[in-house]
């Protein structure tokens, strides 16, 4: 370890050594030169008056790393001459720990450092996440050139040869701080976007719990009903809900709003709460045709920016045992009586509302023997891109459907689980949105 | 996605889109599809026979162009969709209000017209 205290600046010899006799025959820094004075006169010969930290901090700070006195203080002239703030370090362990505090902007090495040579300075350099992005430049004998190529490869950024040309010590200095300044300036844009994306995270997160919130428990009686949501990872525009209108008749819809994102969940969710408040104007919220004519007239795809959904609306009559529904874009719901294989496709081929003010939608409807399983859901659960590169059609997701077991509720995490098996991947395009009731 | 233009003639529009028509597909051709259907205030048809995929957003993109053009007496026409494609045109009602055709030299005609 060097015991010289550490230089500021250095102006020419015959300046400093007048400036430093005025300098400590003041009262103020008497003291200080008491102190220093067993460092001897030497000291003298580069230290100065009290630097421009701020101008010095701009230019940047470098570490000097060598054991060799005289080409520390040279390098040290020369840089502080540019403006730089030098430190010097002769141990290499006590200079990596000094890096690692993040406050240097460079660090001048020289290769055949006792202790903790070049090389072995950038191997351990390169394994800390602090060292890694302050730039190396090696200092060497120009007859180490084979020692200095293998540095270079293990990292280092450049290398100067002793002794030192000012002009080339300059430009590569510039250089090297130039290429840290823009690493420094990259890291901290990425630092800015990942914390955005962060934040974007954790709303499209609180928007979706907030969707969760919306959406019915399960039922267990007078019948089973049982849903699945699974949001694609952007927050996609699905919604659904069921609840009894009265004593006899019991809504269940499922819409899908176009696009990805919060604008299609806002839409979907607003609809949503249209729906379990029976707030369209007009409508009798037991006739599927009204609703949608309703939802239509309210929603029209010009006033919302440029959005429209496509809905499916049923209403079970407990008393008749029939389901009447109305689809506007919407795939058909598919519905089991039991021992058939088959499902009834239930789709009325309406035009996506909101998509013209002039489009119609009717009603049907269909008997629902004891025992039918009916599923409604959006298209995100069978428009799946297989690994072999086709698509998965309704057709196969109405047979896997088929395929459940009578005997017991549908197993909603079996379709969940064959989807994901099917995609490949728990990773999903759109929001996966699936009701299931066993009447 | 890819759009084509094929012909800019003084009564028609004829452009061809390829590709996968989802909300990153419409992202690249929206503006240049307006541009050319909407934009233009002409007849305009669009062979989508290399479409392979269209999604909601797909859907919309035709949704606004035809509303427009039916401002302006106008009409968008698609022509020879794939299969799969034409299950989601059948699904989505579209087919009410836009006219897809699976004839070339029918579709010209109207188009002209």
């Amino acid at each position: 370890m060097d015991s010289t205290p550490e230089p500021k600046r250095v102006r020419s010899e015959a300046s400093a050594r007048g400036h430093l006799d005025k300098v400590f025959e003041t009262a103020a820094l008497a003291p200080a030169k008491r102190r220093h004075s067993a460092f001897g006169r030497q000291l003298f010969e580069y230290v100065l008056e009290k630097p421009s930290t701020t101008q010095a901090a701009l230019e940047g700070r470098i570490l000097i790393v060598d054991h060799d006195r005289l080409s520390r203080e040279i390098l040290a002239r020369n840089l502080q001459r540019e403006g730089y703030a030098v430190e010097f370090e002769e141990d290499g362990a006590r200079a990596l720990l000094r890096l690692g505090e993040g406050t240097f902007d460079l660090a001048l090495w020289e290769v055949q450092l006792p202790g903790l040579s070049g090389l072995d300075m950038l191997h351990r350099a390169r394994k800390d996440a602090v060292l890694l992005h302050i730039p190396v430049v090696l200092l060497s004998e120009v007859k180490d050139v084979e020692t200095v190529i293998r540095c270079i490869e293990a990292g280092a950024d450049d290398y100067l040869p002793k002794p030192f040309n000012p002009a080339l010590l300059k430009a590569r200095i510039r250089a090297s701080l130039e290429r840290k300044r823009l690493r420094d300036q990259e890291q901290r844009l990425l630092a800015e976007i990942k914390a955005h994306q962060e934040r974007i995270r954790i709303e499209l997160a609180d928007a979706t719990a907030y969707l969760m919130s919306l959406l019915p428990p399960p039922l267990s009686e007078p019948f089973i009903a049982d849903w699945r949501f699974i949001p694609s990872s952007e927050l996609g525009g699905d919604c659904f809900g069921y609840h009894w209108i009265d004593e006899d008749h019991f809504a269940i819809y499922l819409l899908d709003v176009c696009g990805h994102g919060v604008g299609a969940a806002l839409l979907s969710v607003t609809v949503l709460n249209v729906l379990r408040s029976h707030a369209l104007t007009g409508a009798d919220f037991r006739n599927p045709a009204e609703v949608l004519v309703a939802a239509n007239r309210a929603f029209p795809m010009e006033q919302q920016n440029n959005r429209y959904f496509t809905l499916w609306y049923g209403v079970y009559e407990r008393s008749t045992r029939k389901l009447t529904y109305s689809s506007g874009g919407h795939p058909p719901a598919l519905l089991f009586e039991p021992g058939v294989v088959a499902a009834k496709k239930l789709a009325t081929r309406g035009m996506m509302v909101g998509g013209m003010p002039t489009s119609r939608y009717t009603s049907q409807t269909c008997d629902v023997p004891v025992g039918s399983r009916l599923f409604v859901f959006c298209d995100g659960v069978y428009e799946l891109t297989l690994p072999e590169g086709r698509t998965y059609t309704l057709d196969e997701f109405a047979a896997l459907l088929g395929q459940l077991p009578a005997d017991a509720p549908p197993d909603l995490d079996a379709v969940v689980a064959r989807i994901h098996q099917l995609r490949g991947s728990k990773e999903l395009e759109d929001d996966l949105s699936l009701i299931a009731i066993q009447f | 996605m890819d759009l084509k233009v094929i012909t800019d003639a003084d009564t028609y529009t004829h452009i061809a889109l390829s590709g996968k028509l989802d909300i990153v597909g419409v992202g690249e051709i929206e503006d240049q599809f307006i541009a050319h259907t909407a934009g233009r205030k002409k007849n305009a048809l669009v062979d989508i026979s290399g479409l392979t995929h269209t999604g909601s957003m797909g859907l919309r993109l035709f949704l606004r162009a035809s509303r427009s053009l039916s401002e302006e007496k106008k009409s968008l026409i698609l022509l020879n969709p794939q299969p799969m494609v034409n299950d989601v045109l059948e699904e989505s009602g579209i087919r009410r209000v836009i006219d897809v055709e699976h004839d070339a030299e029918t579709a010209l005609s109207k188009a002209r017209a």
